[in-house]
Formats: C-alpha cells, structure tokens, sequence
C-alpha cells in the first residue's frame, strides 16, 4: 500500500534470507517435517517390499479373514492374503499411477497451455474453447467414461485421468505464459532474434512454473486419490493386483472386520494428507526465488 | 560523445512513421478507437552518432525505439536500417538484421532472465545466431564481460547476485555480443542510483569510441541527453516538435514546449535556482487517444496564451520546418516569437551555458 | 526497543525540545531483522525548527526513507528502532499505536513517491478526502464533502467540484500526487514528509508540484522534510540539506553551503558526477564501485573504498559528524573521539548550525570560493 520505498528495503531482506535453493526447501514447520518423513517412510517401504513383506498373493485359506497377529502384522484378507504385503505392493501400484498421472496430464497440459498463451489471437481462442469443452465435464465422469471404454487396466487409468485433468493444467500455464511473454527479458530476447519456439521453451515457460510447482505437487496426492476410486469402482486396476481403492473395494464386503478396510484407507490417508503438509516447502520456495 | 559530420551516411532512415494501438472492442465503430502513440514521425539516425529522443512520457519515444528495432509493426510509414525496409525482411534476413541492431532497457532487474546464469545471458545471443564453438563463446563471454568491466567469476552467479549498475553492464555486455552497429537505449540509467549513473555513461560513450557505434538513447533527463547525444528530437504526443543539434537546442530552444522542458529541469545549483525563470506548463498532457486538433501542444503553450490565442494554433498542425541559416527543424506556428521572447532569455540565462 | 539513550541527548544542543525546535531526533538507528540484520540507519541525529525546509538526500539504501518513516514509527513489523524522537515536546518513541495514530496526519503528513499505490483504488478520491477532513475535523457529511472539493481546488485540480466523484484512477499521475498532497496537508500538520514525491513524475509535472509544496507549506508555515536522490529537486526548494551515506549523515549545511563548498567527498563526487543541463563535461567524474551493502557494513568509514581522498584513518575509524575546522585538523593532530567531543560538543544537524561533515579529510575548497575555511 503506502509503502513505495520500504519495499525495496524488504526485497533486501528477503534476498539476503534466501541463500541457496536447497536452503529454502528445508522443512521449517512440524507438519511440514511430518509430511516429508512420512512420504519418506512409505515410499522406502513400498520399494523395499520384497525385504519387509511376504508374497501379497499367497493364499492361506487356515486364516482368512484373521485379526492382526505377529504372523500378519495387519492381518489377512477373505483368502487369507498378508495385509501388510498387500499395502506395500498396492502402494506401488498407487504412487505409480499417482506420478504418471501428473506426468502424462502436465506435459500435454503444459504444451498445449504454453503454445495457446504464446500464439495468442484467434490460435488461443479455438484452444481455449476446447478446454473449456473439457471443463464443463466433471473429471471424474470424464476418467470413468474414457476408463470404461478402453477397459481395466493400470495403463489405461493413468490415459483416463490424464485424459480429464491436462486442460486443468492447459488453463493454468497459458495464464502465465500470457504474463511473461510481456516481460522486457523476452523482449531482449526476441530481439536478439530468438525464434518463437526457442523464445517460449527456453525463456518464457521456466519462468512460468511459479504457481504450477505448488499445485502440481498437491496434485499427486490427489492423482493417487483418483487412481484409486477408478479402482474402487472397479474401472482401474484389474482385481488380483493389489492397489489401494481395490483393497477398499473388496474390504467393503466384510464390514464386520474393521482391519480389512481400516488398513488401505488409512494408507491413503496418510500419504496423501503427508503429500499436502509438506506442499507448504514448495509454495514458500516458490515465493523466494526472487521474482525480478 | 563523437561529433558526427552531417554528411554521415543514415543508418536508419524513419519515414511518416504511424503507430497507432486499438482501444476497446465494442462492436460499434466509434467505440474502437486509437491511442495514437506515434503520429506521423521522420527523422533518420546517421552513421556514429547518438541521436536522443526526448520527452514526457507519452509522448511515443519507447514506441518509436521499439518500431525501428521491429519489435512491433508500424501502422503506416516506412522504416529503413542500411537502406532495407524494415516491413520487407523476415525470417533469416531479419535474423541477420537484428544482429546489427540490439536494445538496451531501462530496467535491468527486468531486462535479464532471472533463471539464467551471466554466462549463459551474454552468450544467449551467440546460440541463437549459432556463432563459434562452446570454447570460443566461453572465450568471448569472459572477454565481453572484461570489456563492460565485470569480474570474471560473475560468468557463474545469476543476476540477483549483481547490483543495478552491474546488471546494466551484464546487459550491455549481451548487447555487444554480435558487435552490433546500432544500439537503442530506452533509459539506460534512470533505474540506477545516481552515483552509478556516471560509469554506466562513460562505459557507453568508451564502447561507441571503440567499436563505432550508433546510439539512439531515449530519456526524459535532460541534463542526461546533453551530455552525450549530437542531435535531439523533442517529441510531444506522438509528434517531433524540435529536432536540431544538441547544443544548438541546448543554447536557442525554439520550440515553446522545448523552452518549457528546460525551464523545468532542476539544477543541482543553488545560484542557479534561484535566478532562473521557471515556466510551470499548466495541467496534463492531453490523452494520445485523442489528441488536440491543430498544434497538439496548443493547450498547454504559454506562447500562444502570450500571442492572445491565434486561431492557426488550434485550426492547423505545424509541420516539422527547416530552422533558417541553421540545422535541424522545428514544428511551430511562431518560432521567430520564440526566439524574440523573454522568457526563452530568462530561462536561457542559467541554461545556454557556463563555459 | 523504544529505549531513551540519555548521554547522546546531552550536549551543546540541549535536551530536545527545551529550545523550541519542532522536531528533535537522537541517536535514531533502524535495523531490519533477518538472518544477516539490514542495518538501515545507524545513529542519526539532526533538529528541525518551524517552518523550514530541510532535505534529506540519499541514494537508495543509504537509509533516508526508512529514517524519514521511522519517525512516526511508520515501518513493518520486523524493524528494530532504537533512539529518540522528539515532535513539539512529545516523545514519539514512547506514545502507543493508537496516540501515534491521531499524531500522523494531524502532526505529521506524509507524501509518498508513488501516487498509484498511496490512494485506494476502489474509493473515489473525494470519498478519501472526505474521510481525512471529517478525521481530523468534526464536520458532518455535506460539509466534509464540500471542504474537500475545496482541499482539491487549492492544490490546483481543475473542475475539483466534478472530479471528487473520480477514482483515482480516472486521475493523471500529477493529480493524483495533488491529490495526496491535499489529504497530507488539510489537517494542517506541523511536519510534512515528502518522500521522493516527484520522483515518479514527469519534468513539467516535477515543476508543478514542486511550487505546490513550496507554496502550500510557506502558507501555512509548515516544516517540510524532503527525502530525494536528485540534488536538482534540493537545491530550489530546500534552505538546508542533510546527506546520508549508508545509514547515517555524513555533511549537513545551509544548502548553498553544500552546493557551493561541499565538506565530504562523498557530496563532491556526486556532485560532479551528474551531467548538467546548463554545461557538457567532457567526461563525467564517475564514483567508483558500488554503495555499501547495508547488511554487510565493514569498520571504519563506510564510503572509504570508494573514496579518492581516503588516509589511514578511514579504514578503521569511521569519522563522527565534526564541525569543519574540526575535521581539517582531526587526523593530522591525532585527536582522538574524546578530544574531538570537546573541541565540538556533540554536533547535531540544526538550524543555523555549523557545516558538518563526517570526514578524516574534508575536501578543500576550489580557489574561487574564497573563505569558505572557518565559517560556522
């Protein structure tokens, strides 16, 4: 507000506070710590699965449906299968999909939203038009529809959410392009008689993923969420494969016996909230990367 | 800076230059409208010299500066660099141009990519136009860097590691990389402290001695443009009102509005302040969008108000007119009042000179 | 925080505000808390009487803004203050938030350098002008309305009846600093802080609101305190100048004094590194290096490795404010801080003072400024 010549002062302080990139991505907070040891854990665990867990799909049908125990630490399932074992290759299977996810959605999302922001005109308005075809679906009807079609499997999960999620990401990117292509460093640039695709991969875009990187990181949890109400549903992972949303699935069927279903859902819910508390490190690192 | 011959061959000749920009999108007709940001300006830059374009802002000396550099098309006339017309060339001879030609900004905290190492910046310009090996543009960034007098570790750090002065010179460095012909510079130090303004100054003015450069420099310091131009164009609202040789300008104005700009110029002096004669131009500049007819400086000219308000003022625009037994042009109804005027001598007491 | 430092008070000068002058500053240091402390201002001492007008020039960084907001305690949350603030007898310092409410505005105005960012976007300026009247004077609606169209018409905005209904950013960037400067001025403050306020302006317009504060504070008899970068704005509208370099004052005179027979090398350098509308240098003097780094200050006199003047003295010393004849025998004669303190007092910035400067060396005068050696 009134503070024209303070702010300087301010940006002085700020930039002598950030010292390395690394620095400010150093949890700051408990939650934040949390997060990160969390996400840590599970995914040594989840690789480290054969060294820690029996075979997920070894039956035992003397203990079906067994409470916890020393032998099958969160007990087994209706045919008799390691709960423990279970979770950790499911959560492969999860955080996998999770990543893919992201990936597939961000780099279709993140092309078309740049190339659409970047051209501008009436080549941004047709784009955008399509986008906005896609938004006026909800995503998950989208997923389910795409997801049905081309049939059960992991490969196609991840096609059928990336599928409902990329203009997402297409809207958010083309908002920012729009705004640094104005910045006088892209003018130099262009001057200097950089093409337009140089111009926007190599100057433009890496400094327009400011906002994105927070969202982006968000995201996975929420990816992982997605990938498991498809299989939930029964439109993901085909059954023998463990996976989360499957577990909860079958789990649904023997309500009687809470450590079924408490295990998976608490797996996702552990991960995926320890995915949002330790969001709050990339947004902060976001905001002191000196933007100037 | 160098004292240029006027028989200098032109580097860039700029004809009945037109830049207007849409306002509004009604579907009516007389809801879309202009800002005419440059109406109808000439003039042409010769080969050495530095040619200032001066005035309030608003007035289209940015406009102008980024036309000739193509970096945004004219509405109407005609731009030329080494006799090419700027609105015939494109793709590889206009890659080729534009290595003659390179802008310096005003605002080199906005200027350089943050994201970017000094190395890889002052190279930037290497890359593109695919000049040497990687040794060799390492060689000629470290010699660049030498040259616009940064250390030679400033190659690896980013740029919110430098000061303004030093990211003013990391800017300038990338301006020389292709050891261009042309340099436009668009406020060159009036982002930077004032006790660093000085070395940015000679840093240019040493580089133009060694490497034969052209300098278009626009500014709104008069005191700035003195020091290092040869000839000034004075721009009003989209127009050049007065362009002559600098000191010509400096010691006999004889544009009103030309007089007033050096009127209000602060002198760090205190014996000047307090003799000199202040003309305080009333209101604003009128808005581009819609520009007074006639002269465009009509509504704020003290000469006319001192001429009781003749209509030619307001009913014809002057054209840019050859100064008699002199170099350069101005574009007023009443020069010769000008020069006869009182308040030109009063302000001219502290300004014409202290030789 | 807000601690008295009682012996810095003491001296030649009096206790601040026993000789009647309007604002009395001691000692005042900012420091901007961060893992390396951005130490702003550090130990600034300076009077001012009614009615003056006294600029305060700096470059940026060098802590003239954040020492100018200081005074009203005007800065974020994470600023450290330190020293002694004294306004018509009231200690500044020592008031809560709510008492320094009525006392800025009322007291004290202030002009900032970018009208754009000074006024609410979403009121029109007649609404905010309202608002300040009806503040500080207990009128009601309709008159409050019109006081201020008046407020608008004496700062010289054309149809001021019609352009209250405005927003501001109907306004051009000159009216709008009128504007601001209307809302700084109605409730009469005995103090005015302009703070860069032409910087963001055009010359012509520079002009205009520069004779708008020259002849609104004379009207009234309002102290002004101009903060700027560009000597050229001081040397018409200021009788007394202050130079700061890197936190604090390093020479303080009459203004003509400054300009004519400058004491610190600093003031000369950048004096002559300006280039000047009334003459073309052949070269301009530059001033090597950069300003200091206010988080990083090193011992010894701050403008030492950018000095051409410098002795030994400056690398590990660094100089207090001396009168001149002071300073010119200081480092030669060997006196040390306390003899200097005798010979002196404790000088502070005042009006009618001495020439100050903060300098082991002080740059004699050109030949043709006769007698400029033993004044004060």
């Amino acid at each position: 507000m009134t503070w024209g010549r303070v702010r300087r002062l301010e940006e002085a302080v700020a930039s002598t506070r950030l010292t390395t990139a690394l620095e400010s991505l150093r949890p700051r907070t408990f939650l934040e710590f949390y997060g990160l040891a969390v996400i840590a854990l599970v995914v040594g665990a989840v690789v480290a699965a054969p060294l820690i867990a029996p075979d997920p799909l070894a039956q035992d049908l003397t203990a079906q449906l067994a409470g916890p125990s020393v032998d099958h630490w969160l007990g087994t399932d209706n045919l008799g299968r390691d709960l423990w074992a279970r979770i950790l290759y499911g959560g492969r299977i999860s955080i996998v999909t999770g990543v893919f996810v992201l990936l597939t959605a961000g780099a279709v999302g993140i092309v078309y939203g740049a190339v659409s922001g970047y051209a501008g005109g009436i080549v941004d308005a047709v784009m955008m038009r399509i986008v906005d075809i896609f938004l006026s679906f909800p995503s998950i009807m989208l997923a389910l529809l795409i997801s049905a079609a081309l049939g059960p499997t992991t490969r196609n999960a991840i096609i059928a959410i990336a599928a409902a999620w990329w203009p997402v990401y297409a809207r958010l990117i083309r908002g920012q392009v729009i705004v640094v292509k104005e910045r006088e460093f892209v003018t130099a640039s262009r001057a200097l008689g950089a093409g337009p695709i140089r111009n926007l991969f190599l100057t433009v875009l890496p400094n327009s993923f400011g906002v994105m990187k927070t969202i982006f990181v968000l995201d996975i949890g929420y990816a992982i969420l997605a990938g498991s109400t498809l299989s939930f549903l029964g439109l993901g992972v085909s059954l023998p494969t463990p996976e989360w949303g499957v577990m909860i699935r079958e789990a649904l069927q023997y309500p009687t016996h809470w450590w079924f279903i408490l295990s998976p859902g608490l797996a996702l819910m552990l991960f995926v909230s320890a995915i949002n508390f330790a969001g709050g490190i990339v947004t902060r690192s976001v905001h002191e990367i000196p933007i100037r | 800076m160098s004292a240029v011959s006027r028989d200098a061959p032109a580097l860039v000749e700029v004809e009945h230059l037109r830049v207007w920009f849409p306002t509004g999108r009604g579907p009516s007709a007389e809801r879309r409208g202009h800002i005419k940001a440059v109406d109808g300006v000439s003039f042409t830059v010769r080969q050495g010299e530095t040619l200032g374009l001066v005035g309030e802002s608003g007035c289209g000396k940015t406009t102008t500066a980024r036309a000739i550099l193509k970096l945004l098309e004219p509405t109407e006339g005609r731009i030329a660099f080494d006799g090419v017309d700027l609105s015939t060339v494109s793709g590889r001879e206009l890659r080729l141009l534009r290595r003659r030609m390179q802008p310096v900004f005003q605002d080199p905290f906005a200027s350089l990519n943050p994201k970017r190492t000094v190395a890889r910046i002052v190279a930037e310009p290497l890359v593109i136009h695919r000049q040497g090996t990687r040794a060799e543009r390492r060689d000629r960034v470290s010699e660049l860097l030498d040259t616009v007098g940064l250390p030679p570790d400033a190659a690896g750090r980013y740029p919110h590691a430098f000061s303004g002065g030093q990211r003013q010179r990391i800017a300038i460095a990338r301006a020389m990389a292709l050891r261009p012909d042309l340099i436009v510079a668009d406020e060159p130090v009036s982002s930077l402290d004032v006790s660093i303004r000085a070395q940015i100054l000679n840093l240019m003015s040493d580089l133009q001695q060694e490497f034969r450069l052209t300098y278009v420099v626009i500014a709104h310091d008069l005191a700035l443009v003195r020091q290092v131009t040869d000839r000034v164009a004075v721009m009003y609202l989209g127009n050049i009102v007065e362009l002559r040789p600098t000191e010509d300008l400096y010691r006999e104005p004889l544009h009103p509005y030309t007089v007033a700009l050096l009127s209000s110029a602060p002198i760090p002096d205190t014996g000047a302040e307090a003799t000199r004669r202040r003309i305080v131009l009333e209101g604003d500049v009128p808005s581009p969008a819609d520009p007074p007819a006639g002269c465009r400086f009509h509504t704020r000219c003290w000469l006319r108000r001192k001429l009781d308000n003749p209509d030619i003022c307001s009913g014809e625009t002057p054209p840019l007119t050859p100064v008699e037994g002199g170099e350069g042009a101005v574009a007023c109804h009443f020069p010769d009042e000008v020069e006869s005027s009182s308040e030109r001598r009063e302000t001219l007491v502290t300004i014409a000179g202290r030789e | 925080m807000k601690s008295l430092s009682a012996e810095t008070t003491a001296g030649p000068a009096g206790p601040p505000g026993a000789d009647g002058h309007l604002l009395s500053v001691r000692d005042l240091r900012v420091t901007f808390r961060a893992k390396r402390p951005v130490r702003a201002v550090n130990g600034v001492s300076y009077d001012l009487a009614a009615g003056e007008h006294v600029g305060l020039v700096g470059e940026s960084g060098s802590g003239k803004s954040a020492g100018a907001l200081a005074l009203v305690r005007l800065l974020p949350d994470y600023a450290e203050l330190d020293g002694s603030v004294t306004l018509a007898g009231a200690d500044l310092m020592s008031l809560s938030e709510r008492e320094l409410r009525s006392i800025r505005g009322d007291e004290v105005g202030i002009v900032y350098q970018d009208p754009f960012s000074s006024l609410n976007p979403v009121l029109t300026v007649g609404k905010q002008l309202t608002e300040v009247v009806r503040k500080h004077r207990s009128v009601g609606a309709r008159a409050g309305r019109k006081e201020a169209a008046r407020l608008l018409e004496t700062v010289g905005v054309p149809n001021a009846e019609e352009r209250i209904a405005d927003y501001p950013h109907q306004f051009s960037g000159g009216m709008r600093q009128r504007a601001v400067i209307a809302m700084a001025v109605s409730p009469r403050p005995a103090l005015l802080i302009a703070d860069e306020p032409t910087t963001a302006l055009d010359v012509t317009v520079q002009a205009q609101i520069l004779e708008l504060l020259q002849q609104l504070t004379s009207e009234h008899g309002t102290t002004m305190l101009l903060i700027t970068h560009d000597l050229g704005v001081v040397a018409g509208v200021t009788q007394r100048l202050m130079v700061m370099y890197a936190g604090r004052i390093v020479e303080a005179s009459s203004t003509e004094d400054v300009f004519a027979r400058p004491a610190h090398p600093y003031t000369v350098a950048l004096h002559r590194s300006l280039p000047r509308i009334d003459t073309r240098q052949e070269r301009l003097v530059t001033i090597e290096g950069q300003p200091p780094d206010p988080s990083h200050l090193v011992e010894g006199c701050p403008f030492a490795p950018r000095c051409p003047s410098r002795i030994d003295r400056c690398a590990v010393e660094n100089p207090p404010l001396m009168t001149l004849p002071t300073a010119r025998r200081a480092a030669a004669a060997g006196w040390e801080p306390l003899a200097i303190r005798e010979r002196d007092g404790n000088p502070v910035p005042g009006p009618a003072g001495p020439h100050l400067t903060a300098c082991w060396n002080p740059p004699v005068p050109e030949a043709s400024s006769t007698g400029a050696g033993g004044n004060g």
